[in-house]
């Protein structure tokens, strides 16, 4: 697969390869802007940054704008670390064992310039039966859950309530939200997941305030989020941007940690996982990511074709922009009872609550459903593709 | 305007409470943590923060740099000033009491 040149800086900057895959030098101001919004979406700005900053050919106005997102990130990981040392000590004060996850675990041991990595919010894993002590905790520390709204409340709401997290914790200043998590997977994702198993595994932080995840689960749980990311985001995040900082996050893992392969092979099969860990791992290894054959053998899905891997790298992994909807006909005009009234707050046994619900849910989708009817061909592309994806799992 | 009263070569100039550091590729950024605040800093901006211990006053920063620049002590001595002036401004440094 040879990527568009606007990917193949991108492309360098992560996964670099023995020559550059494109050569910047000339660029219009057309093609830079183009590469710093595909930048941006990818969450990249950053390393990009850090990629072309000793390398000449750069306009001026280019390396300044990077330069900012470089900085801006460093300053709010900078937060989020003071924050997260707050968070962890007063865990383990309450005794309760926690474990980063995503960005904040991938920055502790893969990211040596955290300015590098850009991070959302704090997520930390903490064990079921303790979330009501971390939660107390942290309202010691100022922490509340965050009032939600509309289907990101909804979103949080349809997980099962003895998995993954709760709502989001902010401090008075709400510059960055802490999520408690009971579990790493979603409702119907990797059932036979046990938990148990990723604080087995799991290893020794620098102090002694919390646990690290073994160096097999930080790739397991990257590829899960980048394969659910795929097959369609939330109202609000539709089709989610950082696909390539995924890759990244991959690239890195297998770059920086010493894994056991076949031990990432067993759990995510055993885990019923093995589909989506598989095309997490087929997709870095297109994009030039040294992932060893022998893995992607034993994950291999049945059924699966290349080209439909391929297919997923073209349509949700090199692109950007909030393109089009992924979930469906259904779920844009027809939503269930209990998502009007979990998620917009209806009252499920009034008609006239309902029909309100609706009608703020319709008009906040409305442009996802104008994107739909103006290229359908695209649209049962994309439905095409997950049908194709859910299928793998399944048979997994 | 400036960060206070001005400065005296003999005063000792500390990192204000709540600021934090980080060499980011080659910069130093300086966060402040009550509003969110950022500054980036370069190399020389750097070592003067580092220098602003709350041991060393002015004109021993104002040696150091010379020393390590080479440089004539009056230029070196007004720039210090001036951005030491700059951090007291935005709430970075302080002025030691003691």
């Amino acid at each position: 697969m040879s990527p568009t040149s606007d990917y193949s800086l991108l492309l360098d900057a992560i996964v670099p390869l023995g020559t550059c895959r494109v050569d910047h030098h000339g660029w219009d101001a057309t093609r830079w802007g183009r590469t710093l919004r595909a930048a941006d979406w990818h969450r990249l700005s950053p390393i990009l940054f850090c990629y072309l900053e000793p390398r000449p050919g750069v306009p001026a106005a280019v390396r300044s704008a990077l330069e900012r997102s470089y900085l801006a990130n460093a300053a709010r990981n900078l937060f989020i670390a003071a924050t997260s040392r707050r968070v962890f000590q007063a865990l383990a004060d309450a005794d309760v064992p926690a474990m980063p996850l995503k960005g904040a675990a991938l920055i502790e041991t893969i990211y040596p310039d955290p300015g590098q990595r850009e991070m959302l919010d704090l997520d930390i894993l903490v064990p079921a039966n303790q979330i009501s002590d971390a939660t107390a905790a942290l309202a010691e520390l100022g922490y509340r859950a965050a009032p939600g709204s509309g289907e990101a409340q909804q979103d949080s709401m349809q997980l099962q309530p003895e998995r993954h997290h709760d709502l989001p914790l902010v401090g008075e200043q709400q510059l960055v939200a802490i999520e408690l998590h009971r579990h790493v997977a979603l409702v119907g994702e990797g059932n036979s997941f046990e938990i148990d198993g990723f604080w087995d595994r799991a290893r020794s932080a620098s102090d002694s305030t919390r646990l690290l995840p073994a160096p097999e689960d930080l790739l397991l749980h990257v590829c899960m989020h980048f394969t659910r990311n795929r097959l369609g985001g939330s109202y609000r995040r539709r089709h989610t941007g950082g696909a390539l900082g995924q890759i990244c996050d991959i690239a890195r893992i297998v770059d920086c940690e010493l894994l056991d392969w076949e031990v990432l092979a067993h759990t995510a099969r055993s885990y019923g996982l093995g589909a989506t860990v598989f095309l997490a791992l087929f997709a870095a290894r297109e994009l030039g990511v040294q992932v060893p054959e022998a893995p992607l053998a034993q994950l291999r899905p049945p059924g699966f074709e290349p080209s439909l891997g391929r297919r997923l790298v073209s349509l949700r992994v090199l692109r950007d922009g909030n393109h089009m909807p992924v979930r469906g006909m259904r779920w844009m005009f027809a939503p269930s009872r209990e998502v009007l009234s979990r998620g917009w707050n209806a009252d499920p046994t009034a008609t006239r609550s309902l029909a309100r619900a609706y009608m703020r849910r319709a008009r906040t989708n409305a442009p996802l459903a104008k994107s739909a009817l103006r290229r359908p061909w695209a649209f049962v592309q994309d439905q095409r593709l997950n049908d194709q994806i859910r299928s793998l799992q399944d048979r997994a | 305007m400036t960060g206070g009263p001005e400065l005296m070569l003999g005063q000792r100039l500390r990192r204000e409470e709540g600021v934090l550091a980080q060499e980011a590729h080659g910069q130093t950024v300086l966060l402040r943590l009550h509003d969110g605040g950022y500054y980036a800093l370069d190399e020389v901006g750097a070592m003067i923060w580092e220098l602003c211990d709350g041991r060393r006053a002015v004109a021993e920063i104002v040696s150091e740099l010379c020393a390590e620049f080479d440089a004539p002590e009056a230029t070196v001595r007004a720039d210090v000033l001036e951005f030491i002036d700059d951090l007291r401004r935005e709430r970075l440094l302080v002025l030691d009491p003691d």
